[in-house]
């Protein structure tokens, strides 16, 4: 039982990271490519 | 005298046994595999030839006259140093492209979900009776990255390098054959011929290369222990996209791949010694390591058709996208096309499957560095 349970932790865990981090790289680089856009040279 | 000679020329003969004569055998059959089917060869080739080598009388390729040999050598300074696993990711990081990606920076949440089938079968290894960190190392075969594997197999259980190894390579090879099945059962024709906008804008060049900087920061936050494996991927990526160093990323492309995964091919065989393989334990491996494989896809296709409900009916999203969660690059996003074209010749949705793909390699090396963050905290406090 004990087992079982150290394996749920380890899902939960493991996909909230997984999920945060995917988030937060999704954010970033939306607002960096915005300002990189804004300063990127123009033709 | 002649008694000795005799004994001397007959200690080979004798020295094999049914056990040895079934390790030729399987490497031969991993030699036919990489050969005539074509499945891995440039990893299943040098493993096949290996395990024989290794399994040759008297096992003199790992040691002689109570010296290590060229076998064990290779195994201490590339397996268990991780210096092969490592350096092949600079190869690997070098390869991937992801420019699709900034494209449609959302489909990385694909990365994350097709790697619950890692998480699901260290629970269901343990039911087994494997304890947490070979559990671990069985599920992680399901994130179908060979050096990830190797890592973190290395970390947890040596003994079971052989065996997780030959399976995870074999399945990665196996991707075309087990994901289609798996995403035809979960999903309906109408659902499969979902076509997917076409988004094609300019990405600033800072982007691309502030991206492996920001990726290895931002990870390592998150999970220091995933540094080494974040890092030498991101690394190669820079080498990539920095533009000033083509010949040092055509290197690492080619040759360094190239010489790394045929040492590593070989150096991993040596840890197929008859004894430490046939066990019933590879089976149950074998059966494991499909279940992740299994589950992984049927993760990101049913995170796919859950988006799907709370999006209006123009913006749906092919679901079968969600497969290419996993780290199998390219082959996933190749086969997820393949099965598009099928259903309707005129559904082009690479580009978008091949941005799901190169999340699944950053998840995948996100998984394995917190398999070995996690997994010695919890089992400390078994």
């Amino acid at each position: 039982m004990a087992q079982i349970e150290q394996g749920l932790i380890l899902l939960a865990v493991g996909m909230a990271v997984l999920f945060i981090f995917m988030g937060l790289m999704i954010v970033i680089l939306h607002y960096f490519q915005k300002i990189a856009a804004r300063f990127s040279p123009k033709d | 005298m002649l008694e000795e000679i005799v004994r001397f020329f007959s200690a080979g003969i004798l020295s094999i046994g049914l056990k040895e004569i079934a390790m030729y055998l399987i490497g031969a059959a991993l030699i036919w595999l990489a050969i005539e089917k074509d499945y891995e060869p440039m990893l299943l080739l040098p493993i096949g030839f290996g395990a024989i080598l290794i399994n040759l009388p008297l096992g003199t390729v790992w040691e002689m006259y109570g010296e290590p040999g060229i076998l064990q050598t290779l195994f201490n300074a590339g397996i268990l140093s991780e210096v092969f696993p490592l350096l092949i990711f600079i190869g690997v990081g070098a390869m991937i492209d992801f420019s699709p990606l900034f494209q449609r920076p959302w489909l990385m949440l694909f990365g994350a979900a097709a790697h619950i089938g890692i998480f699901v079968t260290v629970i269901i290894a343990m039911a087994f009776g494997y304890d947490l960190k070979e559990a671990a190392c069985i599920g992680v075969i399901g994130a179908a990255d060979g050096p990830t594997t190797i890592i973190v197999t290395k970390q947890f259980a040596k003994d079971l390098l052989g065996p997780i190894m030959v399976v995870a390579y074999s399945y990665m090879s196996l991707v075309p054959i087990i994901q289609p099945p798996v995403i035809r059962a979960l999903t309906t024709k109408k659902e499969r011929l979902i076509r997917m906008q076409a988004v094609d804008h300019q990405i600033p060049r800072s982007v691309t290369i502030s991206f492996p900087i920001i990726v290895t920061i931002v990870s390592c936050l998150l999970v220091p222990m995933g540094a080494p494996l974040i890092g030498f991927l991101m690394f190669g990526n820079l080498l990539r996209v920095c533009g000033v160093l083509e010949k040092l990323s055509s290197t690492a492309q080619n040759e360094l791949a190239n010489i790394v995964t045929l040492l590593l091919g070989i150096s991993v065989a040596a840890s197929m010694r008859a004894d430490a393989f046939l066990r019933l334990e590879t089976l149950g491996i074998m059966a494991l390591g499909l279940i992740a494989f299994i589950i992984n896809t049927a993760g990101g296709v049913l995170f796919a058709k859950l988006i799907n409900l709370f999006l209006p009916k123009t913006k749906k999203i092919n679901p079968m996208i969600g497969a290419c969660g996993i780290s199998a690059f390219p082959m996933s996003s190749r086969v997820i096309q393949k099965m598009a074209l099928k259903d309707d010749p005129h559904n082009i949705i690479l580009m978008h499957a091949v941005s799901a793909n190169v999340s699944g390699q950053l998840g995948s090396v996100i998984a394995g560095g917190l398999l070995l963050a996690l997994v010695p905290l919890l089992a400390g406090g078994m």
